[in-house]
């Protein structure tokens, strides 16, 4: 019989794969890489994945990661507490700040998605009616992605808010900026002429 | 559109191909089983992106070959360019303009005239909703796209029945199904009010005679002159009980029929094997039409025996109808029938056997 690795390199490799995006190759290119760094490199490691375990979790009001009770954002008194955006995971949170948003936040933690047995009860709905009910929200931004699984998630979100005196919107679809007309494809394309806004000219200034 | 040159290499039983077309109309004759519909479906595969037999991409590999190439030069107005495409056993087909990848495509005007178009006319619904679905989609492309989302909203929908899963879940995606749906089913309508008179029309002249003929859209549950997205929700809360039991979508375009009236009575199983011969074609022509007055571009035709189910003035007819596109590719098992048509322009023959296209005179 062929051998095989010893037992601890094969467990490595075998919980490597586990993790998303890696494949039994790079999963043994990894392994290996550790067991040529030196012991500092590796304690490292261990002690931020260590720490990553004990100290972060999702936030108890918004679902960001945090290491406190709450994260920094619902922590902040700066924060315009009147508007919540909803995203489906906590990196969209990141991806939202970039934007200059302000507001507050919740995450879904994923998306309805029938195919894969996730209903409404699975994601963090419950959690967001709650926090609308308590009545400082005032608008709910739905920034969930364009598939079908996402629209539905968005229109079963706007169902049920729709018995709080909240004003619910859904982010546009349309253009990216600096894209092309010519290149755009033609749902895209019809998508954003639905989504047309009028254009407001400032006043012109007294001369 | 004009289609200068072709090479085929292991497409079916065409081991290679290499033509050209200085002539605008190229006969194709031979037995049965030679290889003409696959000439014909490599052409409009290329023009089309898809085959008109639906085949899958390994059948049209030549048997026990990896890979099967089409290419060919086309000319639009004065725009020269080639499109090639690359088909796998496995993964997509690898398409290429001028020689560079490309990821989008869009359709080039060419209409193919085949036997089995005769199921339109008397096979189930099915084949009527896809007729007309591929008509549509062929000059408004985002028409598409909205099948494809009502296909992946159905087919949610469909399992969250089946697994009876909670009727609040089941609702979410009935209702953007209804959305979706109402998209379809209106834009079936308005492009069929376009699309019937020309229909009407063609059927005439073929027939010769003036008989009535009449299309309408039938949705399942509803009548739309009520209104489309109203409908949708009445007919789907008159099957809710049922779906719950049967665990199954039961109402929605997907089984809406598109009814041919033929002297008051449906085509589909009152009309005579000739009359729904002349349909199909007249269908065809109808698309024909469609297409060159969207494009507004000149329609390759491709007729594939066709001429040998009609008699000789219907086929005088039906040429008149055809030779005035930019470029005509007819198959026939019998030469003599085609070569009656020569007086009018000029043909290049050509003769099929076994996979081999050989000139003829």
């Amino acid at each position: 019989m062929a051998e095989s690795y010893p037992e601890a390199l094969s467990r490595l490799i075998s919980a490597f794969s586990r993790l998303p995006g890696i494949g039994p190759k790079t999963a043994q290119r990894l392994a290996f890489y550790l067991v040529k760094s030196p012991s500092l490199e590796v304690e490292e490691l261990l002690s931020s994945l260590q720490e990553v375990k004990e100290k972060i979790h999702f936030c108890s009001v918004c679902g960001f990661y945090t290491e406190e009770d709450r994260c920094k954002i619902c922590e902040n008194p700066q924060r315009d507490r009147s508007v919540v955006c909803v995203v489906e995971r906590p990196q969209d949170v990141l991806a939202i700040e970039k934007t200059g948003f302000r507001g507050l936040y919740h995450v879904l933690q994923g998306i309805i998605s029938p195919l894969s047995g996730i209903g409404p009860e699975k994601i963090k709905i419950k959690e967001l009616l709650e926090r609308v009910s308590q009545g400082e929200i005032k608008e709910v931004i739905l920034a969930i992605s364009p598939s079908v699984d996402g629209e539905a998630t968005a229109l079963y979100l706007a169902q049920k808010l729709s018995s709080f005196p909240v004003l619910v919107t859904l982010i546009a679809r349309g253009l990216p900026s600096g894209g092309d007309l010519e290149f755009a494809d033609e749902v895209t394309l019809q998508e954003a002429l639905e989504g047309r806004r009028r254009i407001s000219l400032k006043p012109r200034k007294e001369e | 559109m004009y289609l200068e040159e072709v090479e085929f290499i292991n497409w079916r039983n065409l081991e290679k191909v290499e033509l050209s077309f200085p002539e605008k109309t190229l006969v194709l004759a031979g037995d049965n089983a030679q290889g003409k519909t696959n000439f014909l479906e490599a052409l409009f595969l290329l023009a089309r992106g898809t085959s008109p037999r639906r085949a899958k991409d390994e059948e049209m590999i030549r048997w026990g070959e990896e890979f099967s190439y089409l290419r060919a030069q086309i000319r639009e107005e004065n725009l020269h360019f080639t499109r090639e495409v690359v088909i796998k056993k496995e993964g997509k087909k690898e398409w290429k303009r001028d020689g560079k990848r490309e990821t989008r495509r869009t359709s080039l005007p060419l209409v193919g005239y085949f036997p089995q178009d005769r199921e339109i006319v008397e096979g189930p619904p099915q084949k009527r909703r896809d007729f007309l679905d591929e008509v549509i989609s062929f000059i408004y492309p985002s028409y598409n796209q909205w099948l494809r989302e009502y296909e992946k909203l159905l087919s949610r929908r469909n399992f969250l029945l089946r697994e009876r899963s909670s009727g609040e879940f089941v609702e979410i995606y009935g209702e953007n199904l209804i959305n979706c749906g109402t998209k379809v089913v209106e834009t079936r309508i308005r492009y069929l009010h376009r699309f019937v008179p020309c229909f009407q029309s063609f059927y005439q002249e073929l027939s010769g005679e003036d008989v009535s003929l009449q299309v309408f859209y039938r949705p399942l549950g509803y009548r739309w002159e009520e209104g489309v997205e109203e409908g949708l929700r009445r007919a789907k809360k008159r099957v809710r009980e049922e779906e719950k039991e049967r665990g199954v979508t039961l109402f929605g375009p997907h089984r809406d029929e598109i009814v041919l009236l033929l002297r008051d009575r449906e085509a589909r199983n009152f009309a005579s094997q000739g009359e729904k011969k002349r349909l199909a074609i007249s269908l065809r022509l109808a698309e024909t039409s469609m297409v060159e007055s969207f494009y507004r571009k000149e329609v390759v035709i491709l007729v594939d025996d066709v001429f040998s189910e009609l008699d000789k003035k219907r086929r005088a007819l039906l040429w008149q109808k055809i030779k005035n596109g930019s470029q005509v590719f007819l198959t026939t098992t019998e030469e003599e029938e085609v070569k009656e048509l020569r007086g009018s322009s000029p043909l290049s023959f050509f003769r099929i056997e076994g996979g081999r296209i050989e000139k003829g005179e």
